[in-house]
């Protein structure tokens, strides 16, 4: 208990927290929008086409640690596009590049958590929209509704539930990774993973407790989250069943 | 029935105890020569950190051929790393399972302390190791001491390590020779120089020696190892980083998360140093024509922090006797030369160069180091002692909050 007072005590894990919240919350929403955005393009293909199966299965064929490499060789300062933009004297020398990987934005993070994220996202609500009733559309188009109408009025209601647990699913996930705020992340600003490892790493071994208060936290809040996500799936099951007429 | 059951249990727990008890653990000869006889035709296991192929070829290739040619003893080496050897060690001491299977560990700093305090070491048995008598020098602070805590014959030197900086000669005209000349430098070219972040070990150990400038070794190692206390003593030092902060690479917001990104923001070029905690480093980095051929290591004027690393024996070693003929031949002028060489390691020697015959000295000395390195002995010049582990962590620690979150 003592080391529960000591650890929350300290301004140094909220901020931590609040950082964790900051990257998680950002990669979750822009992913979230992307992966709807892509979720109804691909409602407008063709159903034999191959394209959605390739977006949803890249981060499986390519896992997200590989693509840890490949954004820092992308976008680090010595990066790909920083020697482009070098090459197009956008920038006079390797300094001037803007800092994106170990930064205090956590854009790399983000960035790779975007790439995991977002054909997930667009997967789960392509499956949804899926099986909303084609009627459904028919009627609205019958009633005078326009596309936008029918997306905004008609389709987003219904998947509202859908979205609300992906988006809390994602959430939990760039809550509580470890690897990758580890290997792109700013020495200066830990994510909560990381700092619970920094205590553990330290060679004064009674750290050891700060780290698994640190730890017991993150499952707190998590634990939260999927508590939160069942009562989302639950919403969506009666707002399934009730949509299927 | 039920009696001879009770029987078989309480016949069980007796023949057990029994073999708890047995005092299996075997004891070295008192005498040197008798040890190395008693050694013949035995296997010793090493256990220790796996982790460079280079450390591990230098065990199996050169160590273990001549140690089986010259005493006989076989080695076996077992990579494990050392906060697991000393968990298993724990582990064994707490079961009173006397007999282990470790005879000889690889260990330093806040390990051995922790293992000398757990009763982990048999010895003191660094006396009965003929080359430790003969070549190395009592006096030396590193036979002495281990990261601030008294050795006192529980384990051996094996290598030196410390800490050097590289710069490319065609790209800085002068090399700092101390700290301040360092900031003027950075004032000069900002953005041009960084360190990695602590806990990285190598930036750590820069943070230390940075202290050590502005505040002097012995203050810092006479300081108890209390946060305020040592915040007393060193806040001029974290003033100093302060100050030297604006002028770093992304005027100092953020700092390299480690020594290999530091390493490769070099050999691209985006900053004008490197430092590494290999003192050979720049040798290895030339010959792969990793870094320009112009690059040449050098130390400040006052010294650089180096540390020591040891061998010690478990207090349950199967095979003491082999144990220390393995010591013996780990601390040989043969094999701290090979060990020297970069080719297989490129670590520094522990032996007393004056206590070496002519001979001995002239083939350690016939070691080419490789180029842009400076040489052993202004190395072992410029060297300064590391403090108490347990400072090093409070150092971090103040650093994290005074430098790097400011």
């Amino acid at each position: 208990m003592r080391y529960y007072r000591e650890v929350l005590g300290e301004t140094s894990f909220f901020i931590s927290l609040l950082y964790t919240v900051y990257v998680a919350l950002v990669a979750t929403v822009v992913s979230n929008l992307l992966g709807i955005v892509g979720a109804f393009a691909m409602l407008g293909l063709k159903r034999e086409s191959k394209w959605p199966k390739f977006f949803y299965q890249l981060p499986l064929v390519v896992p997200h640690l590989v693509v840890v490499i490949l954004v820092f060789h992308l976008f680090s300062q010595t990066g790909l596009f920083s020697r482009l933009a070098w090459r197009l004297r956008l920038v006079a020398e390797a300094n001037d590049f803007p800092l994106l990987v170990f930064d205090p934005g956590a854009v790399g993070v983000i960035l790779v958590y975007l790439y995991k994220q977002i054909p997930f996202v667009s997967m789960i609500v392509f499956g949804t929209l899926g099986s909303i009733s084609k009627s459904f559309a028919e009627v609205a188009y019958n009633l005078g509704a326009s596309r936008a109408m029918l997306i905004s009025q008609v389709f987003l209601p219904l998947l509202r539930p859908t979205i609300l647990s992906v988006f809390l699913m994602t959430f939990t996930f760039s809550f509580g990774a470890f690897e990758v705020p580890f290997l792109l992340g700013s020495p200066a600003w830990n994510m909560l993973p990381v700092k619970a490892y920094v205590y553990y790493t330290n060679v004064d071994l009674t750290y050891r407790a700060q780290a698994m208060v640190v730890n017991v936290m993150i499952t707190v809040i998590s634990i939260g989250l999927v508590v939160a996500y069942s009562h989302a799936a639950h919403l969506r099951q009666r707002m399934g069943n009730g949509g299927d007429i | 029935m039920k009696r001879v059951f009770l029987g078989i249990s309480l016949l069980m727990i007796v023949v057990l105890s029994a073999a708890c008890a047995r005092p299996t653990a075997t004891v070295a000869s008192d005498n040197f020569a008798d040890a190395l006889q008693a050694a013949r035709g035995k296997t010793v296991t090493f256990y220790g950190w796996g982790g460079s192929s280079a450390v591990n070829s230098w065990f199996d290739d050169i160590v273990a051929p001549s140690l089986l040619a010259e005493y006989g003893v076989t080695l076996r080496r077992v990579p494990m790393n050392i906060d697991q050897i000393l968990n298993k060690l724990t582990a064994e001491k707490q079961a009173g399972d006397v007999k282990g299977d470790i005879d000889v560990i690889w260990i330093n700093g806040e390990n051995f302390y922790t293992a000398k305090q757990q009763g982990l070491l048999y010895g003191p048995f660094a006396d009965r190791v003929e080359n430790f008598t003969r070549l190395i020098d009592p006096a030396a602070s590193d036979t002495k001491y281990d990261f601030g805590v008294a050795i006192g014959g529980m384990s051996a030197p094996l290598g030196r390590a410390q800490l050097v900086f590289m710069a490319d000669s065609a790209r800085l005209a002068t090399f700092p020779a101390s700290a301040e000349e360092l900031l003027a430098l950075a004032r000069a070219n900002p953005g041009r120089f960084t360190y990695p972040a602590p806990p990285d070990f190598t930036g750590s150990a820069f943070v230390r020696n940075i202290i050590y400038e502005i505040v002097g070794f012995d203050a810092i190692n006479n300081v108890a190892a209390d946060k305020d206390a040592i915040y007393d003593i060193i806040k001029p030092a974290l003033d100093f980083l302060n100050e030297l902060e604006p002028y770093l690479w992304e005027a100092g917001r953020t700092y390299p998360p480690d020594v290999a990104s530091l390493d490769r923001m070099f050999a691209e070029g985006q900053i004008l140093w490197a430092m590494s905690y290999t003192p050979l480093q720049a040798a290895q980095l030339i010959a792969k024509n990793e870094v320009p051929a112009t690059t040449q290591t050098f130390v400040f004027a006052e010294g650089n922090i180096g540390n020591t690393h040891y061998v010690a024996i478990p207090f349950n070693s199967p095979n003491k006797d082999a144990a220390l003929a393995l010591i013996h031949h780990l601390t040989s002028v043969a094999m701290q030369t090979a060990k020297l060489d970069v080719n297989n390691w490129g670590d520094l020697p522990v032996l007393d160069i004056n206590r070496l015959s002519a001979e001995e000295r002239s083939v350690l000395q016939g070691v080419d180091i490789g180029r842009g390195v400076l040489p052993i002995d202004e190395l072992l010049r410029r060297r300064l002692p590391e403090v108490h582990a347990r400072k090093v962590a409070i150092i971090e620690e103040l650093w994290r909050e005074r430098v790097l979150l400011r």
